[in-house]
């Protein structure tokens, strides 16, 4: 196919558009680590300001 | 098909997808570059050129990169999209310079590679043009970027100029860059910690171009994105101009971080000091709440439901009175609530329980220590203690939590040989992995790491050099990525951890949204989920951040008062 060199008419909002694309702003919504519940009781567990995790108890009290 | 003089978005996407793709094959494949054969294969011409306008110097990464020589058929599909796309003349917004800046730098690319028989007409000479921005009082590269100082938004900026990250293509833009790496390396840390990987990509190229000063391993980090980039064409372009550069000047190892350089703590002292008094009143408001339901012994069905949150209610209590600097009223709660807390303990009976029944348990001497700090003392207990530590007999734990042993011991008066080096090296913080890898579970086991190793903050002295170091680099990247996510107990320790540093982080911007989650109770939310109205339910549920926050707040403003 022969390309043609002449000058095509481009609409006002195809500027804006590239304007626009040129210069795409961040992910609007972040996607961090967070905690997962499907593995909640480990992790809880495991952030423990003190107590430590998985320690082994006693089944019942005494 | 450009219907009525506007091209259909859809045309605008495959044909910005198809020059992508077209010039990865060419960076990687060997495939020759054709721009002309690629404005040939455009259903709408017109979304060719439109393509080939933004993506703009890349179009050349293959001739830079790879050795492919530019024909003029294809210079002139670029001169083409300048006159069917006309560059702005008098570029005032900010995507107007942003266009501007990659307009200037595609023309200087076309003229090179050409040898200067081809131009593209109506650039505008924005990196000498002093005028284009001197309403602003600064260079036009400067007023585009902002000041590095503000990584952030500064970031957002430099991947929005992406197309610039190529090799030869010095300027104003590159060497504002390559002046600030650990800027850019905070940017792209928080872009991948966010999997806003379009812009990781798009940064990872700059990453790539200045590997011998950022402090990130250029290598790891875009194969990283290659391994969660998926199929978006643009972003693989990125990608593969990022590995060509790096496969032209390889850099052997992840380049040193520079000398550490916090900024001033700025919190004012009221805000830090409001937030810590108004938590600990709460926690003292409804402490009765955390109290055992019956009577308790060395055997806990569930140690995390009362007997931890009286641990870290003592924490936050022992902190107050060790620091000294709260008011008469968050005085009396301290010890009011410590007092408490030893009535649950039975004095130190349950403690001295636990510990003689289950000598490998660690956590009857990490609750000791809050206490003994503040006076509380149990012979028996210490004296078992000291047994068990001159037996060794602790239980295995995570490395962090080595060294949260170590400091009760340490803190109790306990004689162990801890090598507290080792221990230290052992941590995911000791090992100074990529700020990158970090994740919400991590986060806790780094705060952690630091708190024990400085005693809570008390010897900032005892965090290593280089840790600190490591802190000070990456510390605000984790602080912003949490915040935005709103997980106000990590947010809390992380500015905790801020307040443990040997030069002190205690930034006014990052503790602002921290205090301003605190509700007007006192209580401060453990994240963005809606607290439940049931007294009993919102105490277990954000009891945890009342004490990161008493314990953030009065570290932080003791700091603050010693200067």
């Amino acid at each position: 196919m022969m390309r043609t060199l002449a000058r095509p008419v481009v609409a006002p909002e195809d500027m804006a558009e590239l304007m626009t694309a040129v210069a795409e702003p961040e992910a609007a919504v972040a996607d961090p680590p967070l905690h997962v519940p499907t593995a909640g009781g480990a992790l809880l567990a495991g952030l423990l300001l003190i107590v430590s995790p998985g320690n082994p108890t006693e089944p019942e009290k005494r | 098909m450009t219907t009525g003089g506007a091209i259909d978005r859809t045309s605008r996407a495959d044909a910005v997808a198809a020059l992508a793709g077209h010039l990865v094959g060419a960076l990687g494949e060997g495939v020759p570059t054709r721009l002309a054969d690629f404005l040939d294969s455009c259903a709408d011409g017109v979304a060719g050129l439109w393509a080939v306008r933004l993506v703009g110097a890349d179009a050349f990464a293959p001739h830079l990169l790879a050795g492919r020589p530019l024909e003029g058929r294809d210079a002139a599909v670029v001169s083409d999209a300048f006159e069917a796309f006309p560059p702005v003349q008098q570029p005032v917004t900010h995507q107007q310079c942003v266009l501007a800046h990659r307009d200037q730098a595609t023309a200087e690319l076309l003229v090179r590679l050409t040898d200067g028989r081809c131009a593209p007409p109506g650039t505008v000479e924005v990196w000498e043009n002093r005028e284009a921005s001197a309403h602003l009082g600064t260079s036009p590269v400067d007023a585009l970027l902002g000041p590095a100082e503000q990584w952030a938004r500064w970031s957002v900026a430099v991947a929005q100029l992406s197309p610039l990250a190529l090799p030869g293509l010095d300027g104003p833009v590159f060497e504002a860059v390559a002046g600030a790496p650990l800027a850019l390396a905070r940017g792209t840390t928080r872009a991948v910690l966010r999997r806003d990987y379009a812009t990781a990509a798009r940064l990872v190229r700059w990453v790539a171009l200045l590997a011998d000063r950022v402090p990130l391993d250029a290598a790891l980090l875009v194969e990283h994105l290659r391994l969660h980039a998926g199929a978006d064409a643009r972003l693989l372009l990125d990608l593969a101009i990022a590995e060509r550069v790096l496969a032209a000047e390889p850099v052997s190892s992840r380049p040193a971080l520079p000398a550490p350089t916090p900024p001033v703590p700025s919190a004012p002292t009221a805000v830090v000091h409001d937030v810590a008094s108004r938590a600990m009143a709460w926690l003292h408001a409804h402490h009765e709440l955390g109290a055992f339901t019956d009577t308790a012994t060395a055997d806990l069905d569930d140690p995390n439901s009362v007997y931890k949150p009286l641990c870290e209610v003592a924490l936050a209590s022992a902190f107050v009175l060790r620091e000294g600097v709260a008011g008469a009223a968050q005085l009396r709660h301290a010890r009011e609530l410590l007092d408490f807390s030893w009535e649950q303990m039975r004095r130190g009976d349950l403690l001295y329980e636990r510990q003689l029944r289950h000598a490998l348990l660690t956590d009857p001497v990490e609750t000791y220590a809050s206490f003994a700090r503040s006076g509380y003392r149990h012979a028996a207990l210490e004296r078992v203690a000291a047994h068990s530590s001159a037996a060794d007999a602790v239980n295995e734990v995570v490395p962090n939590r080595r060294l949260a042993v170590a400091n009760a011991h340490r803190v109790v008066g306990i004689p162990r040989d801890d090598d507290w080096d080792a221990l230290t090296a052992a941590t995911w913080l000791g090992r100074e992995p990529e700020p990158w890898v970090i994740d919400w579970y991590t986060g806790y086991c780094a705060t952690h790491t630091v708190f024990h190793l400085t005693d809570w903050g008390a010897r900032p002295e005892g965090l290593p050099a280089g840790t600190a170091r490591y802190l000070d680099a990456w510390l605000p990247v984790w602080i912003d990525v949490w915040t935005e996510a709103r997980q106000w107990d990590l947010v809390g320790e992380l500015l905790l951890v801020g307040a443990c540093l040997p030069e002190p982080r205690i930034e006014a911007a990052e503790w602002a949204p921290f205090a301003a989650a605190q509700h007007e109770d006192g209580l401060v939310p453990r994240d963005g989920e809606p607290v439940s109205d049931d007294p009993r339910t919102r105490f277990l549920d954000h009891q945890h951040t009342a004490v990161v926050a008493t314990a953030a707040g009065t570290l932080a403003l003791s700091r603050l008062l010693a200067g």
